[in-house]
C-alpha cells in the first residue's frame, strides 16, 4: 500500500506542477493532497520519536520483539533445565555477587532472565499471530457483511455478537476443559474467537463508504464487487484496523498470561510469563523476584503496546484535521 | 418508541444465546467419545457401552442436541462428571460468594472513575496529567500481577491486611481493590476523553453564558451527554468483569463462581463448564440490553427513535 501511495504522491506532484492544463481544480486538490501526505509522513515519524513515552515504548517493544525472534540463537542456557545447585539465587542488585543470573533463579535453579525472554517469545508470537489471524478473518467477514447486508450480513454479525457473549478468556477455559491445554489450540482459538471487533469495525465503515462517489465510479467502470471491496474500500479501513490490531496484540498477550496463570494455558515446562508468575506467587515471602520479574515483563510489554497504539491513533487522527 | 427497538434487541440476543448453546454442545462432542473422556479408558469395553446407553450417547448427534436443548428448558443442565451433583446447584451455591466481591468492586469503580475522570478533564495540567499517567499504567498491569503486588506490599511486607479466608471487611479490601484496578483505569480515561470532548460543544458555552455555575454546567449539561458512551461500554464490559473476577478469585483463593469454572476446566468437567458458559452468556447479553435501556432513559433522542 505504501508503494501505491508514493506513486500517487509522485503523480500528484507532476500534475500539480504542470501548467499545461492551467490551475485546474484537480491540480489544486492534488497539490493539497500531496502536501498533506508529506506532512503526515513527516509527523508519523516525528510523532513517535518526539513523544518521550512513545519512544521508550518503542525501545521496550523492540527489545522483546528482537529476543522473541532471536532468543534461541543467542541464549546458551537451557531455559527449562533444572540446576539444583543454583536454586533461588537473588537478582544481582541484592549484593550476592557470586551470582551470574542477572534476575535471579527460580525454585529449581533456572535462570529467570532467560525464562522471561523465552516466555516473551511464546507470548508475543502467540499475540501477534493470533491478532493477525483474527484480523484477517474479521476484516473479510466484516467487508462481506457490510457489502451484502441481508441474511448473510445478519448471520455474520450475530456470530460476532456471540464472541462478546462468551469472552475469549472464558471460551478458552471451555475449550481447555474439552481438549486440554496446548499452544496450537490457543492459537486456533485466538483467531476464531477474536475476530468480532474487526468485523464490527469493517462492517460499519463499509456501510458508510459504500454509497460514496468513488465506489460508484468504480462500479460504473465495471469493477466486480470483490474488486471494489478489496481494492477501493479496504484501503480506507487500514488506519483504524492498524490501531485495533495493536491493542488486540496486548489483549491476547494478557489473555495468554492469564490462562497460563490459571494453569490451563501453555503446558509446563515451557516458560510462560503467566505460569512463572503463578509459580512465584507461592514464594512471595522468601523470593519476591520469582513473581515480580515476569509480572514486570508483562506490564512493560503491555504498557508499550498500549502507548504505541494510543500514539498511533493520535498521529493518524491528526491527518483528519490537516 | 422504545418498545419495538427493545423487542428487536431481545430477539437478537435470544438468537445469540441459541448459537451459544449450539457451539457449547458441539465443542463438547468434538473431542471424540465423551464416555472415553470421562472414564479415561479405565474401565471394561462392555461397561463403556452400558454407560454410553445410560447417558444417551448412542443416539444420533442431532437427537442428542435437541434433547440437550429440551433439558435446558426444563432447567436440567446435567450433572457434574466429578461430584455427580446437579450442575445448577453447584453453580448457584458459588455465584452468591462471587457477588460479594463483584458488587462492591463495581460500585467502587463507578463512583471513583466518574469524578476522577471529570477532574482530569476540567483541571488540565499537573493533576490531569498525573491521573492519566496513573491510569495508563493501571491499564497495563494485568489483574493477576496487580493482585500479587498488593499481596506483596500490604500482606507480606507491611502485614496490614489478610490475604486469604473470610471474615470481617478487611478480607474484602485486597480482592476488591484488585478487581477494581483495570476498570477504574479504563473508565477514568474514557470519562476524561468524553468530558473533554463534550466541553468543546456549543451548548456548554451557552450554559456558561447564561451564568450557570461551573459545577452545574458539568453536572447537568456535560455529564449527561458525556456518560452515554460510558454506559454502553459498561454494558459490553460485563463479560470482561466476569473474566477478571475469575482471575482475582484464583489469586485470593476465593471459593466463588470463577474458581468453579477454573476447577471444571482443569478437571475437564464439561457439564459444569457448559452451564457456566451459558450463565455468562446470559449475564453478558442481559447487561448489554440493560445498558441499551438505560441509554434510552437518559437520552430522549434515542427514546423517540431519532
Amino acid at each position: 500500500m505504501s508503494d501505491n501511495d508514493n506513486d500517487n504522491i509522485e503523480d500528484n506532484k507532476k500534475s500539480a506542477a504542470s501548467t499545461e492544463f492551467g490551475v485546474s481544480e484537480m491540480a489544486i486538490i492534488a497539490a493539497q493532497r500531496s502536501m498533506r501526505e508529506k506532512i503526515w509522513n513527516h509527523r508519523m515519524v516525528l510523532g513517535f520519536v518526539r513523544y518521550p513515552p512513545a519512544f521508550v515504548a518503542l525501545i521496550i517493544a523492540s527489545f522483546f520483539l528482537f529476543f522473541a525472534f532471536t532468543a534461541p540463537l543467542i541464549v546458551s542456557w537451557d531455559p527449562n533445565k533444572p540446576v539444583l545447585s543454583d536454586t533461588l539465587q537473588p537478582p544481582v542488585w541484592s549484593f550476592a555477587f557470586n551470582s551470574v543470573h542477572s534476575l535471579g533463579t527460580d525454585t529449581v535453579g533456572r535462570d529467570i532472565f532467560v525464562r522471561i525472554l523465552m516466555g516473551g517469545r511464546v507470548s508475543i508470537l502467540l499475540g501477534v499471530t493470533g491478532a493477525t489471524g483474527a484480523a484477517t478473518i474479521g476484516v473479510v467477514l466484516g467487508l462481506i457483511a457490510g457489502w451484502k447486508r441481508g441474511v448473510v450480513g445478519a448471520t455474520i454479525m450475530r456470530w460476532a455478537d456471540l464472541q462478546i457473549a462468551l469472552p475469549l478468556l472464558l471460551m478458552a477455559l471451555t475449550v481447555a476443559a474439552v481438549f486440554g491445554p496446548g499452544l496450537h489450540i490457543l492459537l486456533i482459538l485466538f483467531s476464531l474467537w477474536f475476530w468480532g471487533p474487526y468485523a464490527r469495525i469493517s462492517e460499519g465503515l463499509t456501510l458508510s463508504l459504500k454509497n460514496r462517489e468513488f465506489v460508484e465510479a468504480a462500479r460504473s467502470i465495471g469493477a466486480t464487487p470483490r474488486r471494489i471491496v478489496f481494492r477501493h474500500v479496504l484501503p480506507h479501513l487500514f488506519s483504524p484496523l492498524l490501531v485495533l490490531w495493536s491493542f488486540s496484540c496486548a489483549i491476547l498477550i494478557i489473555i495468554e498470561a492469564s490462562l497460563s496463570f490459571l494453569g490451563v494455558g501453555i503446558p509446563p515446562p515451557t516458560a510462560s510469563w503467566g505460569s512463572m508468575l503463578a509459580e512465584g506467587r507461592q514464594y512471595l515471602h522468601r523470593a519476591y523476584w520469582l513473581a515480580m520479574m515476569p509480572g514486570a515483563a508483562i506490564s512493560m510489554m503491555v504498557w508499550s503496546i498500549n502507548t504505541l497504539g494510543d500514539r498511533l491513533r493520535d498521529v493518524i487522527d491528526q491527518r483528519q484535521y490537516l | 418508541m422504545i418498545g419495538p427497538v427493545m423487542a428487536k434487541r431481545v430477539f437478537q440476543s435470544a438468537i445469540v444465546l441459541f448459537l451459544l448453546v449450539t457451539i457449547l454442545f458441539f465443542i463438547s462432542r468434538m473431542s471424540g467419545d465423551p464416555v472415553l473422556m470421562l472414564t479415561e479408558g479405565a474401565i471394561e469395553p462392555e461397561e463403556i457401552e452400558k454407560l454410553r446407553v445410560a447417558y444417551g450417547f448412542d443416539r444420533p448427534l442431532i437427537v442428542q442436541f435437541f434433547s440437550f436443548i429440551g433439558e435446558i428448558f426444563r432447567g436440567d443442565f446435567g450433572n457434574s462428571v466429578r461430584t455427580f451433583e446437579p450442575a445448577t446447584d453447584m453453580v448457584k451455591s458459588r455465584v452468591g460468594i462471587s457477588i460479594k466481591m463483584v458488587v462492591p468492586a463495581f460500585l467502587v469503580y463507578i463512583f471513583l472513575s466518574i469524578p476522577i475522570g471529570c477532574l482530569a478533564a476540567v483541571k488540565r495540567g499537573a493533576i490531569g496529567a498525573f491521573a492519566m499517567v496513573v491510569s495508563l499504567v493501571g491499564q497495563s498491569v494485568p489483574s493477576f500481577f496487580l493482585g500479587i503486588l498488593y499481596i506483596y506490599f500490604f500482606a507480606v511486607t507491611l502485614r496490614w491486611l489478610p490475604v486469604f479466608g473470610s471474615g470481617d471487611w478487611t478480607h474484602y479490601v485486597l480482592p476488591v481493590a484488585t478487581l477494581c484496578g483495570y476498570p477504574l483505569a479504563k473508565y477514568t480515561r474514557l470519562v476524561r476523553a468524553q468530558v473533554s470532548e463534550t466541553l468543546t460543544m456549543e451548548f456548554v458555552r451557552t450554559a456558561r453564558a447564561k451564568g450557570l455555575h461551573e459545577v452545574n454546567v458539568i453536572r447537568r449539561h456535560v455529564l449527561r451527554n458525556a456518560l452515554l458512551p460510558v454506559i454502553t461500554t459498561m454494558g459490553v464490559d460485563v463479560g470482561t468483569l466476569i473474566g477478571s473476577a475469575l482471575i482475582v478469585e484464583a489469586i485470593f483463593a476465593w471459593p466463588g463462581f470463577g474458581t468453579l469454572v477454573v476447577e471444571a476446566a482443569k478437571t475437564r468437567d464439561y457439564p459444569i463448564i457448559q452451564t457456566c458458559g451459558l450463565l455468562i452468556g446470559f449475564l453478558v447479553l442481559t447487561g448489554s440490553i440493560i445498558a441499551d435501556f438505560a441509554y434510552g432513559l437518559i437520552d430522549p433522542r434515542i427514546r423517540r427513535g431519532e
